[in-house]
Order: structure tokens, then C-alpha cells, then sequence
């Protein structure tokens, strides 16, 4: 955007080339802090091989486990090429650095040397004994001190340069091993042939028996490589899955409920009346009307979707005595799965294909525990935009994650009586100012979601994650929130509070 | 984009701004519609009850309405734009400041040409409150001395070192030839850019011809509604009476609403053709009409390559936070009922995922959240037998909400 360019002036220009400004190298420290923009990452440069460089001779020169905790940083970025010998020589230097750092040798320690054979038949790669930190969250442990790693597993050990891969030189009695009590690791690691090339574990591991797609091995590695652990999910090969042949998914949209059924009764007009308000309009008949409020109940026409954890709108579940139910109870739901007859089945790419965790000391790989985000592998050159049927239905098998307790409003009595029939609509009543009421908690909670799921989309090897949820925006109705809220200050819109703007916005009760 | 506009405000000391008009009261109602609120009961003042059954009785003898009064807001139907106009002032007025409906047709929202006018030609005294024209003016040449800034001290900076390493002389200063290049060709823009604003270059002497000016200044500016929001306002709130020009006479709820879906699509459909389920104008008006019906302000959002934009109040009060992307959706269970519909609903088109992308990037930049609004398309028959009742046809559009956001693994750690 043209209105971003101002802050360039105290911050270098963009530019593809690799090689640092010579020119701005003193200004690199401050502008860092500038960098407004959060949405871009800083992926999306090529990296800096003068930094890198300076790491791996630090790496090299102690010891490999003791890499150094600091990424490289990079440096600015010339614009333009310009007749200077400084910018010829900083080009070279970043040049040679890179020949250099591609050149390195790279050697297995004996210490942590890990030899694998490749099954040809499943895909997978046994391990007779596991060394090192890595098989903390890698593989599939085996009895014996051995363990089994799925194609992109060993792929990605195959990479760092952790793991030795070997062909099957003698199968059957590999496989006789394998079937047999395979405690003997050392006869097992006998049985092994050629060593295996990286390009010939691409070639066997992508697209082969495992399962294993470049575009999942891309997502993998990327995230193995920002330091996340990654378990592969229930879908990883796709899913099959059932839907109705005809509609019963009237019952995501709420009736209306016993008491609007109640009050249309008793002090609304009859059908007939509303039928022919609605067919031909006015929907606000003309009269005299007391507040907003009952003006936009009768706009409010158009069926939406409300997010699951939304029961207490409908009428045929009666509310629970918390307004959101936990997560427990939507697993129910998820097993309690009935199939009437006219269901087909379906074979989708939209379901969740890996778990991400969080590095932590205490992850244990045989109970990974609830993952922190589940990722969905889509390639972009077979698939478009999802359909609202397949976002759903990765959707479903999400759990609940409503937004955390500190953003929901805070009302002034801690109970909220069961019967407040619209979950969290209700911030800013005035009387507390926790981070929930306010207009900022309402973007906050519409942001938050309800269920959500990474989407990895895979362009041809790039990559693009996106976070995405049910927006309850049906649950965050604008006009029941009581009076103007604080011109100042009373964003507090988390993540980006404060975002200035160009005044026009702000004080507006100046006078 | 706005946070660096907060940098510069915060850094750059300026004169404080003229107090702006009190937009809490200016744009208080949400609706272009009355409320008579009662007054509260106070218990411990009974004689509050009194009050009440005045306001009562008042609003019962007066025979007020929430509706505006003697008759409602006209405007007419424009083939060429395929818009509404609103002409009259007192209308123009009460759509833009109730619900922030509508845009001047010379001013970039609010139709504000008449005032802008007025101070361009010396006839207003009082400096208080520039439009938001003025504003964008100065700050876009505020951005443009800053950029000139940038570019000057790069170039010194090169010099510098082309000096250091002998390549230039002392004295000469080859490249000061293009900034003064640079610097003639922004003031060109400059130029043009206020002639633009100003919209009336022939007067030469506005001096001389002040007085002359003052009789003859009239209004020149309506107010364009997007079809949606005109049958919003017509159809939904009431208020609107839309006329065909041609024939002059008032187009009821269904002829509008058959016009507008007719003209939503190039070349616009002949009259005895019925239009399809997913013409643009009633997906677009079943997500306009939803979010309006949550409470929200909702402006197109073109300029952010998206189709709405939402606001909490409205555009004076904050920045819009969500960015609405309409998305026609024929996967729900109605379309598979039978292979005709099946197949139909193949044919449609979908879109691509870099289509997606672009539109999020944008938003990223602009600090906005994008929204794909699912509207669940009925099959052809079904929406077919309701095209008599609009509330029915309505009814049969379905809207789910799923925000899309950018996640980086680095910020996620």
C-alpha cells in the first residue's frame, strides 16, 4: 500500500537481492523496531550467507549439539545497483559466503550415527537403535531400542544429515527379523545393502507406498524446521466421509425458541400480517417504535449460521447453566454420530493432517497430549477455495476452542443468569472494563472463533498458512451494546490497540 | 498503513487540529429512523410514572412514527450507473449521517462538494472542520515532501561514497539533475490533484466574481446508493420511495427487486427472463442485509478488493475491522437431491486459492480481518417458487461467517 512508504523513509527499501546495504548498515538496529507490519513474517526473504556463514563456522568449530541458539540475522537490502566499489564488494563477499556455506561437508558424529533400512512394501523405515534428541518426537518406538519412521520422518533425518538410509539388501530376512522378536538390533543392522542417496529417498519416499506427498513433506519440514514437533493426524491419507443426499442441515440454524414463539403470540402481530410484511415490505412497518433494538429484530430475516457452542439459541437443547459447553461435550456429539440411509460417502482432502505441538521439555511422544494447532495439507494447483461442505466438515472434526475467559465481557454480577439467551453478546454494559467488554472485545472474540484449523496451502512448494474459524458473529449483535463506547482508550483491541489512524476516527466526542 | 500515519502524527510536531463537529450527536441514530424512548421509571420517585404516561399520551395524540415525515425520501433510479440518486439535501442529510448510507457523487463518501466549494472560493470565514477531502489532500502531500526527503538523503548518502572512493569530484552532483526532475514532476501531480478537487478550473477570478458566485452556487452533488443499500432502505427500513425516471413512477418493493437483479449483471438481462439464484445483486444484498441486521455499518469495500466492509458505528468513528468477501456456495445438501442439480452446481465457478490470497495480503496490509461470508445458494426451483415473496426468497439464502487470517510459524513458536 502507497500509505505504508512513510515509514520507509528511516527504513531501507525492499528488494530481492541477498546482499547487505552497505550503505544503511548503520541504521539496521533501529528499524527493526518499526516494522508495523505484523502480517508479513520474515520468511518471505532470502536469507543473509555472510550471517549464516559466520554460524556454521561456529558450529563447525565446537561442537555440533552446541549450535548457537541465535538465529542469522539479515542485513538490509540494496535497492539498486550503483557504481560504488563498497556495493561490489559487500556482493562478492555475500556470493563467496555462499559458495562457501554450500560446500560445506557435512558428516555424520559417530556418536549420534543412526542407520535406517527402508521397507519397500510399507513405506517405512526401521531404525535398529535410536540415538539422540531427535527420537524424542520422532518414529514409533519398537521393542528392542529400535524405532519405525514414517516417510517423512526419515525424509527429514535424511536431511539434517541424522540418519543413514539403507536399502534392503536381504528383504526375507530382514522381514523374518521383523516378524521374529527383532531384540537382536545388531543382526537386524546386518541385513542392510546400499546405502540410499537423497535423491533416491525422494524418489522412494515421495509419492510411494507411505503416503507421502511433496506437498505434506513441504508443510513437515517447514514446520520442523521453525522448531514445532509435528505428529501426523488421523487424516493424513485423506478421509472418507459421509454427507446426506438431501438436506437435514436445517437443524444448524436455530428456531427461533419457545419464548420468541411466546411473544410473537401474545404481543406481535399473527402470521398472516408478518408473512405479508415480509413478502412485499416494509420488514419496519411504519409506526412508532421505541428503542433500535426492536427495529432490527424484525430486520434480523436472513438464516445464519451459529457456531456449535451456541445450544442455548436453540430451543430444542435447553440451555446449560454455562452458556458455553465444553469440549466435552462436542466430542459426544462427534461419537454419538448416527448414518441414516440416504448417505453417500466421499474421499476429501480436507481433513487434518498434521499436529502441531509446541517445543516443550516435557513432550513425550507416546501421550503427545491435545495438539496446539491442527494443520490441513491442501495443494493449491488441485483445489480451489473450499466449498462451505468441505470447510465444515474439517470443521467438525476440530474441537471446541472458544475464545479464553479474559475476553469475555465482564459483567457486574459474576453469575450470569441462565436464562441471558444470547451467549457473549453482551459487552460494554458500562459497569465493568475488563478486556472483554468494549468494541475491542468483540473483534477480539469474532477473531478468536469458535472451532479452528490451519490451512496450509501449498503452491508449488510455497507455502501459505492460514488460521481459520467460525466467526460467531451471529452471538455479537452491535446494536444491544448500551450506549457509545469510550472514544479513547476503550479499543483495547489486543493485538493491535492503538492503531492510530488518521484521526478522523478518534475523540469523537470531542466537543 | 495506520499505525505509520500515528508515527508520523506523533513525531513530527503540527499544529493542533481545528475541533472536528460532535460526530456522537451528528451521527447518533443508527438508523434513518425516530425513536421515542420512554422515559425510565424511578422507584423511588412514583411521580416518574406521570412522565411516562405523558410520553404516552403525547405520542398517542401527535400521532408520531419512527418514519420520516410528511413522506418518505425520494430518489430515482440511474440506468447509466446503475445506482440510485438521492437529490434532495435534507435526504442526502439523513441517509449519510443515520447509517452511513449512500456516497457523494463528487466527494470521496461523505458529499461534503457543496462546503468544499464554499471554502475554495472564499465564501466560508471559519476554518473550523476541514472535509475529510482536505484531510487526504494535506496528508498525501505531507507523504509526498516525506518521500522526496527519503530519496534526497539516499542520494547524498551515495555521493558521499561515490566521493570517498574518488569516483566523483568534490563539486559536481550528477544526480541532483533527476531529483529536480522528481521534484517537478510531483508538483505536477500536485496540481492536477487540486484541480480535480477543485472541479471547476474556468473560474478565473474568484475575487471578482465572489458575489456573482454566492447567487449562483448550488448544490451539484447527490447521493449515489449502491443498489443493496437502496433496497435496504426501501424494502427493509421503508424509507426510500425509488422512482423510475422514465415513467415517473414509484417502483414498488418487487419491481425494484427485479430491476436490481435484472441490471446486477452485463448485458442486463431482457424483462421476461427470470434471473439466476446467484445473480450478484442478491448475493450481495443477503450478506449486506445480515450484517445490517446485526447492527453493523456496512460500506462497500472495493477499494480493498473486497465487497464489504464492516464498521462498528460507522466510518468517522474507527477504521473498518472486518472485510467481507461474498463467496456463492452450492454445496449444501439441496444441490445433491438429484444429478440435473448436480451437475449444475459443477458448472459453477469456483475460485482459485491465489485469488484468496491476494485479497487476504491486502487486508494484512490495511489491518483488517478478512471475512469470507458463505451464502448458501438455494437450487433454481425453490428460489424460482418464492420469487413473489421476497422474505421467503430471502429466507432461503443461508449466511455462514469464517474468518481468514495469515499465521506464521515464527510468530506461533
Amino acid at each position: 500500500m502507497a500509505d505504508a512508504t512513510e515509514d520507509l523513509i528511516r527504513a531501507p527499501l525492499n528488494s530481492t537481492s541477498a546482499s547487505p546495504s552497505p550503505l544503511h548498515a548503520t541504521q539496521n538496529s533501529t528499524n527493526n523496531a518499526s516494522d508495523s507490519d505484523s502480517e508479513a513474517g520474515d520468511s518471505d526473504t532470502a536469507p543473509d550467507y555472510v550471517n549464516f556463514l559466520s554460524t556454521l563456522n561456529l558450529e563447525t568449530s565446537t561442537n555440533l549439539q552446541h549450535t548457537s541458539s541465535a538465529l542469522p540475522k539479515r542485513g538490509n537490502k540494496d535497492f539498486e545497483p550503483h557504481p560504488t566499489n563498497l556495493q561490489t564488494s559487500s556482493l562478492q563477499r555475500s556470493r563467496d559466503a555462499m559458495t562457501q556455506a554450500l560446500s560445506h561437508t557435512r558428516t555424520h558424529a559417530p556418536k549420534v550415527h543412526v542407520r535406517g533400512i527402508y521397507d519397500d512394501k510399507s513405506g517405512l523405515t526401521r531404525v535398529g537403535k535410536v540415538k539422540g534428541q531427535m527420537f524424542r518426537s520422532l518414529g514409533r518406538d519398537i521393542s528392542g531400542g529400535g524405532a519405525d519412521l514414517y516417510a517423512e520422518e526419515a525424509l527429514w533425518g535424511l536431511e539434517r544429515g541424522a540418519l543413514d538410509v539403507f536399502w534392503p539388501k536381504d528383504a526375507p530376512k530382514a522381514q523374518a527379523l521383523d516378524g521374529a522378536d527383532a531384540t537382536d538390533s545388531d543382526a537386524y543392522e546386518e541385513c542392510t545393502g546400499l546405502p540410499m542417496s537423497l535423491q533416491a529417498a525422494y524418489a522412494a519416499y515421495v509419492g510411494g507406498p507411505g503416503g507421502l506427498t511433496s506437498e505434506k513433506y513441504v508443510v513437515y519440514a517447514g514446520l520442523k524446521r521453525a522448531g514445532f514437533v509435528v505428529l501426523r493426524a488421523q487424516g493424513f491419507h485423506g478421509i472418507q466421509r459421509r454427507r446426506l443426499l438431501q438436506s437435514a442441515e436445517d437443524q444448524r440454524f436455530p428456531s427461533p425458541g419457545l419464548w420468541a414463539w411466546l411473544r410473537e403470540l401474545i404481543f406481535e402481530e399473527n402470521q398472516h400480517q408478518k408473512t405479508k410484511r415480509l413478502a412485499i415490505g416494509p420488514l419496519v412497518k411504519p409506526g412508532l417504535y421505541r428503542n433500535y433494538n426492536s427495529i432490527y429484530d424484525m430486520l434480523r430475516i436472513i438464516p445464519a449460521y451459529t457456531p456449535p457452542s451456541s445450544t442455548s439459541t436453540s430451543h430444542a437443547s435447553p440451555a446449560p447453566s454455562s452458556t458455553r459447553p465444553t469440549s466435552t461435550a462436542q466430542k459426544q456429539k462427534l461419537n454419538n454420530e448416527e448414518v441414516p440411509k440416504d448417505y453417500e460417502t466421499y474421499h476429501t482432502s480436507y481433513t487434518t493432517t498434521y499436529n502441531i505441538y509446541r517445543a516443550s521439555p516435557t513432550f513425550r511422544k507416546s501421550a503427545p497430549g491435545a495438539p496446539d494447532f491442527r494443520v490441513c495439507v491442501i495443494s493449491a494447483r488441485d483445489t480451489s477455495v473450499p466449498t462451505l461442505a468441505e470447510l465444515d466438515s474439517l470443521l467438525d472434526e476440530q474441537p471446541q476452542d472458544p475464545p479464553p475467559p479474559q475476553l469475555q465481557p465482564q459483567t457486574p454480577s459474576a453469575s450470569r443468569p441462565d436464562n441471558s439467551a444470547r451467549g457473549g453478546g453482551r459487552g460494554g454494559r458500562g459497569a465493568g472494563r475488563g478486556r472483554g467488554n468494549g468494541i475491542g472485545g468483540v473483534y477480539n472474540r469474532l477473531k478468536h472463533g469458535q472451532r479452528n484449523v490451519l490451512l496450509a496451502v501449498v503452491d508449488e512448494g510455497v507455502v501459505s498458512y492460514m488460521r481459520v474459524c467460525e466467526a460467531g458473529f451471529t452471538e455479537e449483535r452491535l446494536n444491544e451494546r448500551v450506549g457509545p463506547p469510550p472514544a479513547r482508550g476503550g479499543k483495547g483491541g489486543g493485538q493491535r490497540g492503538g492503531r492510530g489512524g488518521r484521526g478522523r476516527g478518534r475523540g469523537g466526542r470531542g466537543s | 498503513m495506520a499505525s505509520i500515519i500515528a508515527e508520523s502524527t506523533t513525531q513530527t510536531p503540527r499544529a493542533p487540529r481545528p475541533q472536528r463537529p460532535n460526530y456522537a450527536k451528528l451521527h447518533a441514530k443508527p438508523l434513518p429512523l425516530e425513536t421515542y424512548p420512554l422515559p425510565a421509571f424511578l422507584p423511588q420517585n412514583p411521580l416518574s410514572i406521570l412522565r411516562i404516561a405523558y410520553a404516552l399520551i403525547s405520542s398517542y395524540i401527535s400521532n408520531s412514527s419512527s418514519h420520516p415525515a410528511p413522506h418518505t425520501h425520494r430518489a430515482y433510479y440511474s440506468a447509466a450507473t446503475r445506482s440510485v440518486h438521492v437529490t434532495d439535501d435534507i435526504s442526502v442529510r439523513a441517509l449519510w449521517e443515520s447509517g452511513f448510507f449512500g456516497k457523494g457523487s463528487l466527494s470521496r463518501s461523505e458529499p461534503e462538494w457543496l462546503e468544499r466549494e464554499k471554502k475554495r472560493l472564499g465564501l466560508v470565514r471559519d476554518k473550523a472542520g476541514e472535509t475529510s477531502a482536505e484531510i487526504t489532500r494535506k496528508r498525501r502531500e505531507e507523504r509526498r515532501e516525506g518521500k522526496r526527503e527519503r530519496a534526497r538523503l539516499e542520494r547524498e548518502e551515495l555521493e558521499a561514497q561515490l566521493r570517498k572512493e574518488g569516483k566523483l569530484t568534490a563539486t559536481e552532483s550528477p544526480l541532483v539533475t533527476e531529483q529536480e526532475h522528481q521534484i517537478a514532476a510531483s508538483a505536477g501531480d500536485a496540481a492536477s490533484d487540486a484541480t480535480f478537487d477543485g472541479r471547476s478550473a474556468t473560474i478565473i477570478d474568484p475575487l471578482a466574481a465572489k458575489e456573482a458566485e454566492y447567487a449562483i452556487l448550488q448544490n451539484q452533488e447527490h447521493l449515489q446508493l449502491i443498489p443493496y443499500e437502496a433496497f435496504f432502505l426501501s424494502y427493509a427500513l421503508g424509507i426510500l420511495d425509488v422512482y423510475d425516471p422514465a415513467s415517473g413512477q414509484r417502483l414498488g418493493s418487487r419491481d425494484l427487486l427485479k430491476l436490481f437483479r435484472h441490471t446486477s449483471v452485463f448485458p442486463p438481462l431482457p424483462a421476461n427472463r427470470a434471473p439466476p439464484v446467484d445473480d450478484p445483486f442478491i448475493l450481495n444484498y443477503v450478506v449486506y442485509h445480515h450484517f445490517r441486521s446485526l447492527g453493523w455499518v456496512v460500506r462497500p469495500g472495493v477499494k480493498f478488493s473486497v465487497d464489504l466492509l464492516l464498521y462498528n458505528r460507522g466510518p468517522v468513528f474507527s477504521h473498518a475491522e472486518f472485510a467481507v468477501l461474498v463467496v456463492p456456495d452450492y454445496s449444501s445438501g439441496l444441490w445433491r437431491s438429484d444429478e440435473r442439480l448436480q451437475k449444475i452446481a459443477t458448472t459453477k465457478k469456483k475460485e482459485e486459492w491465489w485469488w484468496l490470497h491476494a485479497a487476504n495480503r491486502v487486508q494484512g496490509q490495511v489491518k483488517k480481518t478478512l471475512v469470507l461470508a458463505y451464502v448458501e445458494v438455494p437450487p433454481p426451483e425453490e428460489a424460482h417458487a418464492a420469487s413473489e415473496d421476497i422474505g421467503a426468497l430471502l429466507k432461503r439464502y443461508r449466511v455462514k461467517e469464517v474468518i481468514i487470517r495469515r499465521w506464521t510459524a515464527n510468530r506461533n513458536r
